[in-house]
């Protein structure tokens, strides 16, 4: 979330992606760093322990929030 | 008196509901307190000392004052204070990192040099336990400055999995005066007279028992035996150790020849595993990715110069080693001198 924002903020374009657990971590985060309404998009927890189908699977979740996020379509 | 001390009362429980403790009632910072506190630092209320994650807002030497005096400090603890923050704050030792993770480290201060005698920072009997008020202190106060400065509330954005009791306080001083070495903060080229704190994220500190060897390597093994449990394989890489060795410990260590730098190569070498032993658990350690054979080993720790040997402790055949947070790329300890004059 951090790393996103901070992104954001030198001009890139950037989504946080993370999962559901920490999600009022990331909105915390986003309201201390001033950008209350920062848009993430959300995969289900865990990531760290899954195998290729299942990374794949939160992946395929993500990608069309990140193309909302980026393009509002 | 009883209707002040009922004042008092209703104070510590307007801190809790706001949010601004760490769990346990907190001295008010009354407007005398911080100012003797900022007094004894020698510089101005206003002047800024940086930005604390998670928050990232710009906090004044004051702002940290507060901070110190909330959590009991003595006004001229606050150098340390300061000092620490300080360190923390170099961009090499990621402290958003530290105070967001699921690792749930703390930030482990030891404190060299004239103030450590000057402020009473316990270097023997019981380091990591209670009954010391400096150590207990200015320890907290890093805390405190980092929920309540940072934003690092628990469970929100703090998201330890456990944490450890550390994250209250997690303060000592080396025991330079009872040490075969010199003192650490001289090996790191300050001089004598000059105090420094180290700073490193840290993972509880572990007790390491030998009671029955007077033999050096005996009880080196032990230590580094200690220092490389499987589950501190980070998947980040090798990280950086803390080695305190006890009164008695030290001594034999001492008495057999070796130096720090010899601790330090022996430990490095030892606290490792076989890549094969990391293979049966999933490990992803960047070494054990790319190691030849699953005999080959694979230390926990990046160099001998990421194993930091203090002397502190009191009489016992007991020392203490301390893991490290997450890859020294990603984070790594730091050492301030502290700004005061004895």
């Amino acid at each position: 979330m951090h790393d996103a924002i901070e992104v954001e903020r030198r001009g890139k374009p950037a989504v946080a992606i993370c999962t559901d657990l920490f999600q009022a971590g990331a909105a915390a985060v986003a309201q201390m760093r001033g950008m209350p309404a920062f848009p993430v998009a959300l995969v289900r927890h865990p990531l760290g322990v899954l195998g290729p189908e299942e990374l794949l699977e939160r992946a395929r979740d993500a990608v069309p929030q990140v193309h909302k996020i980026l393009t509002g379509t | 008196m009883e209707a002040g001390i009922g004042q008092y009362i209703d104070l510590l429980e307007r801190y809790y509901a706001e949010g601004v403790t760490d769990g346990l009632p907190v001295v008010p910072p009354v407007r005398a307190l911080v100012d003797q506190a900022v007094a004894a630092a020698g510089r101005a209320a206003d002047e800024v000392v940086g930005a604390i994650p998670p928050r990232g807002a710009l906090v004044t030497v004051e702002d940290i004052a507060v901070n110190a005096v909330m959590a009991g400090c003595r006004p001229e603890y606050l150098p340390v204070v300061l000092a620490a923050v300080e360190a923390m704050l170099a961009d090499s030792f990621n402290l958003f990192h530290l105070v967001t993770s699921t690792k749930g480290c703390a930030p482990l201060l030891v404190v060299n040099g004239p103030i450590r005698q000057a402020l009473g920072i316990n270097a023997r009997g019981n380091i990591f336990g209670p009954g010391h008020r400096a150590n207990a202190t200015i320890g907290r106060a890093i805390r405190l400055s980092i929920i309540n400065l940072g934003g690092a509330v628990s469970q929100v954005v703090d998201r330890a999995t456990h944490g450890h009791p550390g994250k209250y306080t997690y303060c000592i001083a080396e025991d330079e005066a009872d040490s075969p070495w010199e003192p650490y903060h001289v090996a790191r080229g300050y001089a004598r007279d000059q105090s420094t704190v180290f700073v490193q994220a840290c993972e509880g500190p572990k007790a390491v028992n030998v009671p029955t060897s007077d033999r050096a390597e005996a009880i080196l093994d032990c230590l580094a035996d200690m220092a490389c449990p499987l589950g501190s394989y980070t998947f980040t890489g090798a990280t950086e150790l803390v080695v305190i060795l006890g009164k008695e410990h030290r001594e034999a260590v001492a008495r057999a020849g070796y130096t720090r730098r010899m601790v330090q190569e022996y430990i490095h070498a030892r606290a490792a595993r076989r890549a094969g032993e990391l293979r049966r658990v999933d490990s992803v350690f960047p070494q054990v990715t790319a190691a030849a054979s699953d005999d080959e080993p694979v230390p926990l720790v990046r160099s001998p110069d990421h194993v930091h040997v203090f002397a502190a402790g009191g009489p016992g055949r007991m020392s203490s080693v301390v893991n490290g947070f997450v890859s020294v790329d990603l984070g790594v300890s730091s050492m301030r001198a502290i700004g005061f004059s004895t």
